[in-house]
């Protein structure tokens, strides 16, 4: 026995719609390459970038005051082929990054494995917490 | 060869599944797919072909971040999975994988009976 719910088929074309939205691509347009992600750790700054197909001498890093930029190319590796499908993006880019606070000079180290790019980062003397005594 | 599978995320946990981008070519003897796939390792990915599906899903293994706070991020962590019905032009034994700076490269060969063959003709005297 079953009666007819006008809700089930309204459910039925939210599913539909949850469903075209989350087949999305690794990469959605509204941010810009490279996609960054920023993680705080004690004293210590980690920023982990997405960069497939990247080599390393093709990248670099820079810091300017309290900004990361990272800019690079990425090489097309197409070739002389009949091509199906092109979805890949290449070419120059340039992105920065606001850190939340001022970071030493001294300790960095950015490792680039499996197309991940992985930045650690330390606060500088000066933006490390203090505790001030009082007389 | 290339039509997309519908592709529904079955994924319920913080993980999301993408769908990686890809860029495919085709020559005489092959099909060639690159999928980008950033963070994933040679150990993580499964390529499976069966019944004409191709299938390739990889896990991306990113540092542990246990005790890490996010202050911004632009992605999550990333399951990838896409399917792409093959037709029967391929041998399914003869495939090929590379995994390089977060690139797959596959290499797909045709069967030897589906290769153009030139013909020669015969002149008779």
């Amino acid at each position: 026995m079953y009666t007819y719910n006008f809700f089930d088929d309204i459910m039925n074309l939210r599913d539909l719609f949850d469903d075209f939205f989350s087949r999305r691509t690794s990469y959605e347009p509204y941010r810009e390459f490279p996609y960054v992600r920023i993680e705080e750790e004690g004293d210590k700054l980690i920023i982990t970038s997405l960069m497939p197909g990247i080599k390393a001498d093709d990248l670099d890093i820079e810091i300017i005051d309290d900004s990361l930029i990272i800019s690079g190319e990425k090489k097309a590796d197409y070739e002389e082929k009949a091509y199906l499908r092109k979805e890949r993006f290449f070419g120059e880019f340039k992105k920065s990054i606001k850190l939340p606070f001022r970071i030493s000079h001294d300790n960095i180290r950015a490792d680039l494995k499996d197309g991940i790019l992985t930045i650690h980062l330390e606060k500088s003397e000066d933006s490390k917490p203090r505790k001030i005594d009082i007389k | 060869m290339a039509t997309d599978k519908s592709l529904i995320s079955e994924s319920k946990s913080s993980r999301r599944v993408y769908v990686p981008v890809a860029d495919i070519y085709e020559t005489e003897d092959l099909y060639c797919l690159k999928l980008e796939m950033p963070g994933a390792t040679k150990d993580s990915i499964d390529i499976t072909v069966e019944n004409n599906e191709l299938l390739i899903e990889g896990k991306s293994v990113l540092e542990d971040n246990a005790g890490r706070q996010i202050r911004y991020s632009e992605f999550s962590n990333m399951d990838y999975k896409r399917s792409f019905r093959i037709g029967n032009d391929i041998d399914s034994n003869k495939v090929e994988a590379k995994f390089e700076d977060g690139v797959l490269t596959l290499l797909l060969y045709k069967h030897e009976a589906v290769k153009p063959k030139k013909i020669t003709i015969n002149t008779a005297n």
